[in-house]
């Protein structure tokens, strides 16, 4: 019982934010809908601003009842102080995010910029041994055939350019 | 006579060479329908190139069992790692996968394997027996028509998806029509939110968004989350038992019979089509809280209707030259390159070619059952494995498919994006199915709803005048609010004679 509590109060309190990100994306695009070239010689109904103007005011709605209904359920009853942000930064879950998705970045970076059989290698070793996929030796030999096998396949035999 | 000249045709294609082509073109197409990313239409586009030069019969039988095998083998990525390997099997992930979860991820390939037979064999009879008819009927559909059976999409799939919280749904789906709407508009040529970057003229492809909210948020929460996989020790029955089909036979038909339908509709698709029979099929059911939690009846429905999209896609192929789906684009230029014309001309000039090709479909389809139930247990060993070995390199796969489509590095950012934002969406429980429908569907709301604008001088009542429009009206009407209190009242009111009437008969029949 107190778990579905908890897990209903998380769920308030990230409504509450994401009907405010959700408010300010259709705000934004109204903002752009308005200030579109108009080309009334085609008629006002015409616009290229007029089907993403109405989408824009639906979402409007829809965003304005999830942040009502939020505030109904108290969701806006946010506690940001420095403890939290602690716990948050400790937690394992975030820590692990963080480092799955700083190595896609390097990737992304390197992409173009270093063979891409070679880098895959690098990648797929380095992510399988940090999050303990496999031993050292397993990771290795998992990478290069997978690098290997997939360039060989699609830039060899398909002919598709790879990055 | 038509099932006459499609066997005589059946006969006719019997041979060791046609069968081995058949196979290996099919296998081929599975495993371009499972890996993220790439798709049944990049995999038709891949072997024109390769078939150009091969005898037309070869080359057109060849690219059809790629097209039916890569639709069937999205389900096999989506039942075992929840990522549809194409857009048309984002649908079989919400039931698929919860089965394989609970580990009767075999049992769950053999019923989508055997829904896609039937599947497909409704849409072979509805090609080869249909095509002049039915063809006439997706003519019928203007700009009016086609922007209410975009928004129908839309809604359908927010309420399917997110069925605790529809308007989490629908905002997931609002968003996708606007992202769609980036890039340089088909009307006036206007570039929307493009901000000044020249990659985002053409707007965003479907690839990237597709992979990045499926495939990359997956490895994102897989990865991030640290937990262990449960380990499935029995693997179970493959080929599902007949009475447990048989069971089912209606739900089969009618999915049959609405991926038909959709087929017929040009540049709807296999996606729409699996979503629809998900639908009806749940608001029909007898146990529709089972839906989104592992229900086999689900699973079938969504299966069937995609497959049956294939053979009601190519319908107006061959009878209008005007495809069904972007698959059905691709195999129609392949006809082209060789040289055959299909068209509303085709039953004059080379009326047997209807049945050739819908012998060669069936070839295709079988191929795709044996292979489809022959090749599980060993695909099963994936679903072993730990997320830590299996992550990164379903992430490589995901590169290399997106940046395949047009060999961007753009693409691979707008993946990692769209990745990120699938993380975020998924964490808040709002549904990314919807996102990557609409963006599909977006382009189709904006210039049917301007065009139709434009040709009624600005008057919207043409929208809701022919009956399809009408149709299409009650059924969004429903879909948003059929489960809301006021509209259950009303409708109990309106039925309330027809219902006296029934309960009337039964107490007769009774005595």
């Amino acid at each position: 019982m107190n778990d579905k509590n908890t897990n209903d109060d998380k769920s308030n309190k990230a409504d509450f934010i994401d009907s405010i990100v959700i408010i300010a994306v259709s705000l934004f695009v109204l903002y752009e809908c308005a200030v579109m070239p108009r080309y009334e010689r085609w008629g006002l109904y015409a616009t290229p601003g007029m089907p993403p103007f109405l989408f824009a005011l639906l979402l409007l709605i829809l965003g304005t009842i999830v942040f009502v209904r939020s505030i109904i359920r108290k969701g806006y009853k946010l506690r940001i102080g420095r403890n939290e942000l602690s716990q948050f930064a400790k937690s394992g879950e975030v820590r692990r995010f963080v480092l799955v998705l700083g190595l896609i970045l390097v990737y992304l970076f390197l992409l173009g910029r270093v063979h891409f059989a070679i880098l895959s290698v690098a990648y797929l070793f380095l992510t399988i041994l940090l999050f303990k996929g496999a031993t050292w030796w397993v990771s290795g030999i998992v990478a290069v055939t997978t690098a290997v096998a997939v360039w060989l396949v699609f830039e060899i035999i398909f002919l598709v350019p790879l990055p | 006579m038509g099932i006459v000249y499609l066997f005589q045709n059946i006969v006719r294609l019997f041979s060791p060479i046609n069968l081995i082509t058949v196979f290996l073109a099919c296998q081929l197409g599975i495993l371009f329908g499972m890996l993220p990313g790439l798709t049944a239409t990049m995999g038709i586009a891949l072997l024109t190139t390769i078939t150009f030069k091969w005898s037309t019969g070869n080359a057109i039988m060849t690219l059809l069992a790629i097209y039916v095998g890569a639709i069937y083998g999205g389900s096999r990525s989506a039942i075992l790692l929840n990522i549809p390997g194409t857009p048309a099997a984002a649908a079989t992930c919400l039931d698929g996968f919860p089965l394989a979860q609970s580990g009767r991820g075999a049992e769950a390939i053999g019923l989508a394997t055997t829904s896609s037979f039937f599947g497909s064999f409704i849409g072979l009879i509805a090609l080869s027996l249909f095509t002049p008819i039915l063809g006439s009927f997706a003519l019928d559909f203007k700009s009016f028509e086609m922007f209410w059976l975009a928004v129908f999409g839309v809604a359908i799939c927010g309420n399917l998806t997110a069925p605790r919280d529809p308007i989490k749904g629908w905002i997931s789906g609002i968003l996708g029509i606007l992202l769609a709407f980036c890039g340089m508009e088909a009307i006036q040529g206007h570039p929307r939110f493009t901000f000044g970057v020249l990659d985002l003229y053409s707007g965003f492809s479907l690839i990237p968004v597709m992979v990045g909210t499926y495939g990359m948020a997956e490895i994102l929460l897989n990865l991030s989350s640290g937990q262990k996989k449960k380990v499935i020790t029995e693997i179970g029955r493959v080929v599902p038992q007949l009475n447990r089909l048989l069971k089912h036979w209606f739900t089969i038909i009618r999915s049959g019979i609405i991926g038909i339908f959709i087929g017929l509709v040009p540049g709807v698709g296999e996606s729409i089509a699996a979503y629809v029979s998900y639908d009806f099929s749940k608001r029909a059911s007898k146990h529709p809280d089972e839906y989104g939690k592992g229900s086999e009846e689900g699973l079938i429905a969504a299966e069937t209707a995609n497959n049956a999209c294939t053979g009601g896609a190519l319908i107006p192929v061959l009878s209008l030259a005007i495809p069904g789906s972007a698959p059905a684009a691709v195999l129609l230029a392949a006809l082209w390159l060789h040289n055959v014309r299909p068209g509303p001309l085709i039953m004059i000039e080379s009326p047997n070619y209807i049945y050739e090709f819908s012998a060669m479909f069936f070839y295709a389809s079988i191929a795709m059952l044996v292979l489809g139930l022959l090749i599980v247990k060993p695909l099963l060993k994936i679903l072993q494995l730990k997320n830590a070995l299996l992550m990164p390199i379903i992430f490589i796969f995901c590169i290399v498919g997106t940046y395949a489509i047009n060999g961007r590095l753009f693409d691979i950012t707008i993946m990692v994006i769209f990745g990120v934002i699938g993380f975020i969406m998924r964490k808040h429980d709002y549904p990314v199915a919807p996102l990557v429908l609409a963006l599909i569907l977006g382009p189709m709301v904006d210039e049917n709803l301007r065009r139709g604008l434009i040709l009624s001088n600005g008057d919207f009542l043409p929208f809701l005048k022919s009956p399809i429009s009408i149709v299409l009206v009650i059924a969004i009407f429903f879909t948003l609010f059929g489960r809301t209190k006021p509209v259950r009242i009303a409708l109990r009111f309106v039925f309330k004679p027809v219902t006296l009437l029934v309960s009337a008969v039964k107490r007769r029949t009774k005595k």
